[in-house]
């Protein structure tokens, strides 16, 4: 019994109603993400399987914490008082690893969602400060928008209104990376940055880039205009100005971020032990 | 005179200090209570053990077990006891203690050499 294999054990067992990521992160990923295929590709036989995924996800999320409980067991998380946040001691290791004896503080999932909507607001007021816009419109004769089908996006100089509601898809995308990129980031941070959650941290940073660069797209668009590299937008304006895409993304990103959450439960909580 | 490594490893809390028990106390450390199937799938001990080994917290007053019925069968449900967690913590403490004295110590009669 090593102090890493202690540091897992007490990070699994204090995180262990959080890392279940079968029960949320995973159906409400699938649902994301059959959302985009559907809003991308509209035909019947699609229709039925999405209802299919939506219908399974929403009884699974009903079920799998009987299989939680029945497969892995099952842990009352403390809830201490707000602020009682908890000293580090590191333990006697070669590798000096670090230890968290006290367990903080409020639900880990209300002080994730705070996190979020706070990170998510300052976001907002990032996007709201940037004067130069970036809204849709059916074209208006600035030629790289041309390339998408349809032609969504106009750099504009000031705040333009949305003419209508698909106008409105790519600025709801952006919003998407923004929400889902905050959360990852929350999570990463509240879970104390640990190694094995990376994940969190990476597709955090790249939700929230994908959101950051659709903020500072119009400046950026007219420079690679002036400079005639605008071939290079082909790349990034995709993820940037399509809904579905960004539903692809972000459910994906969900998915992944769910089985990696119970596989690190897979992970420490090993199989049964017969008696010899 | 304050005491070498050798002689604070001596003292350590021997209720804790054995690796089975420090995990069970370790995960209980972390939560609130758990119940039995968690505690043997996280310490990877078999259900003998396991139950051996919380016997013998229960007897040193550092863990309480309470059994509840759900859906028809037994759980049993464990939490550490108010000494148990001063004992954990108690444990950890002196381990870092234990570190930084080890660090700082130097045999008696063995000369450094020099650098240089």
């Amino acid at each position: 019994m090593n102090a890493q294999n202690l540091d897992r054990i007490h990070f699994v067992t204090q995180h262990f109603n959080d890392l279940q990521g079968l029960r949320i992160l995973v159906p409400v990923g699938l649902i994301t993400l059959s959302q985009g295929v559907m809003s991308f590709y509209p035909a019947w036989p699609l229709l039925v399987l999405y209802a299919v995924t939506v219908l399974g996800s929403l009884t699974w999320m009903l079920r799998s914490g009987r299989y939680y409980r029945r497969t892995f067991g099952e842990v009352e998380q403390r809830r201490e008082e707000l602020g009682m946040e908890g000293s580090s001691l590191s333990i006697y290791s070669p590798a000096g690893a670090a230890l968290s004896v006290r367990t903080p503080l409020v639900k880990p999932a209300v002080r994730v969602l705070g996190w979020t909507a706070v990170a998510f607001a300052l976001v907002f007021l990032l996007r709201a400060a940037i004067p130069s816009a970036i809204l849709t419109t059916d074209g208006s004769g600035v030629d790289p928008w041309v390339q998408l089908h349809p032609p969504v996006v106009v750099i504009t100089d000031g705040p333009e209104m949305p003419r209508s509601l698909s106008d409105l898809k790519p600025i709801l995308g952006q919003s998407m990376y923004a929400i889902f990129g905050t959360l990852f980031l929350t999570m990463w941070f509240l879970w104390k940055r640990r190694l094995p959650q990376i994940y969190y941290l990476v597709m955090g940073a790249l939700l929230l880039g994908l959101a950051v660069l659709g903020v500072f797209l119009g400046p950026i668009l007219s420079k690679l205009w002036e400079l005639k590299i605008i071939g290079i937008a082909r790349f990034f304006l995709p993820p940037l100005a399509h809904l579905w895409l960004a539903q692809i993304l972000c459910g994906a990103s969900l998915l992944l971020a769910g089985l990696l959450d119970h596989w690190q439960i897979a992970r420490v909580l090993r199989p049964m032990r017969e008696e010899a | 005179m304050s005491a070498t490594p050798f002689e604070q490893l001596a003292s350590l809390d021997r209720r804790v200090h054995d690796p089975a028990r420090l995990a069970i106390l370790t995960a209980l450390s972390a939560c609130a209570r758990a119940d039995f199937l968690f505690l043997l799938r996280i310490t990877g001990l078999t259900k003998g053990n396991l139950s051996s080994h919380l016997s013998k917290l229960e007897e040193v007053g550092l863990v309480e077990i309470e059994k509840r019925f759900v859906e028809k069968k037994t759980q049993t449900l464990v939490r550490l006891s108010r000494e148990g967690r001063g004992a954990i913590e108690g444990y950890w403490k002196e381990m870092e203690e234990i570190r930084e004295s080890a660090a700082r110590w130097r045999p008696e009669g063995v000369l450094v050499p020099a650098v240089g």
